[in-house]
């Protein structure tokens, strides 16, 4: 697997690489060396156009085209075979929450899934989970309704 | 002749001597060799000890880092035990606050509506049973009314009289027993329509307030730091039910 992988989080993140690496890939059909190092510079982030430099800098790469485009193919089919993790919350999840989900994934699920999280205010809290065509619901809303079907039977046994 | 007899014991010598010669520059050859092997299998003895010396060395160092790897594992599993410990207390208190409300509510709304329900039933059955009475009452009228007709014009005698009479009082009875019997089945259908509209009113009106209260307690009650932990907490537990497995 491509080490640069592990830091690609969610599914946009996934999409906007797959655009940059074909981006990249173009560039590299350019005999004018500046513009792969201008769009290398200018379309990704800072944190990962270092990576990329480092990678490219190494000597299998140096001077050799062919095995470049090979890598870059590489990269977008390692894309390809991620799974996704889709997860509705009840909030906006900031930086350091999507930090903390893509842990979790890699902790318990290991590399190769990236997350698609939705706002859902409706579901109050937890998360409804969507994994590999299965779906999950462990809110607090489904909590809620477990607990009203629940007691309506002991309201409807109080009434009759 | 005799010069090769003389040249004989000459070529003898010499190569004599060379024999001589050789050996002597093989055993200079044997002793310098023996010198640098010794040098080497010194020098050899050296290093040998300095990498001992290098293994011992990163053996220590490995084993200062496994045990401080080991430390700091086990600092954050008692760590995460500890938050974990937190955050099921945590959930628990909301839970026991929620049910506790959702407890409160029920019971009030209950009795409210069981009251309000039985009230109605019986006003049904009063109103029903005045009607039955008022009816009763004028099937009794029409009867006397038309018997005293019959008495005042009957030409005929007394027993065709009160033939007459004894069918006619058959037939209002049947009558009366008849609408009596359908009255009485119209008004315990309409009860019972009523009592499933109220149930279902009832029902509704739980999912209301539930619904109200539930938000209201949740909202106020779950922090974005608890937010945080519940989704996280999700998580774990749908992978314990095995969710991801593939």
């Amino acid at each position: 697997m491509v080490p640069i992988v592990r830091d690609v989080r969610t599914k946009d993140e996934r999409d906007m690489f797959r655009e940059q690496i074909n981006e990249l890939e173009a560039a590299l059909f350019h005999s004018d060396s500046k513009i792969f190092d201008d769009v290398l510079t200018a379309r990704l982030p800072k944190s990962m156009t270092d990576k990329m430099r480092e990678i490219i800098a190494r000597p299998e790469f140096k001077d050799n085209t062919q095995a470049l485009r090979k890598f870059f193919q590489d990269f977008k089919d390692t894309l390809d075979m991620f799974f996704l993790l889709k997860i509705n919350i009840a909030f906006k999840p900031s930086e350091q929450m999507i930090d903390r989900l893509h842990d979790w994934t890699q902790q318990n699920l290991g590399l190769g899934v990236v997350l698609d999280i939705n706002y859902d205010g409706s579901i109050l809290g937890g998360a409804r989970i969507i994994f590999s065509g299965k779906y999950k619901e462990m809110t607090l809303a489904q909590m809620i309704t477990d607990a009203l079907a629940k007691e309506k039977i002991t309201v409807m046994g109080m009434i009759k | 002749m005799s010069h090769v007899v003389a040249v004989i014991p000459q070529s003898l010598a010499v190569l004599f001597i060379m024999v001589i010669v050789v050996v002597i520059i093989n055993l200079c050859l044997l002793a310098i060799f023996g010198l640098v092997g010794a040098v080497f299998l010194r020098r050899m003895h050296i290093a040998s000890g300095d990498i001992e010396q290098q293994k011992r060395e990163i053996h220590q160092k490995a084993e200062v880092l496994l045990e401080n790897a080991r430390k700091e594992s086990l600092h954050i599993v008692e760590e995460a035990n500890k938050k974990a410990g937190e955050l099921l207390q945590q959930t628990q208190i909301v839970k026991e606050t929620f049910e506790t409300e959702l407890a409160v509510v029920l019971q009030e709304f209950s009795q409210k509506e069981t009251e309000r329900v039985g009230h109605i039933s019986e006003e049904l059955i009063k109103n029903y049973r005045v009607m039955m009475e008022s009816t009763k009452q004028k099937y009794g009228d029409a009867m006397l009314m038309a018997a005293k007709e019959m008495a005042d014009t009957a030409q005929g005698s007394l027993t065709q009289f009160q033939e007459y009479l004894k069918d006619q009082t058959t037939r209002y009875e049947s009558t009366l027993k008849q609408q009596t019997q359908t009255g009485f089945m119209s008004a315990q259908k309409e009860i019972s329509d009523y009592k499933r509209e109220s149930f279902r009113k009832v029902e509704d009106a739980i999912y209301r307030i539930l619904d109200l209260v539930s938000k209201s307690v949740f909202g106020k009650a779950v922090s974005l730091e608890d937010q945080q932990d519940l989704v996280i907490h999700a998580l774990d537990e749908a992978k314990q039910q095995g969710f991801f497995e593939l």
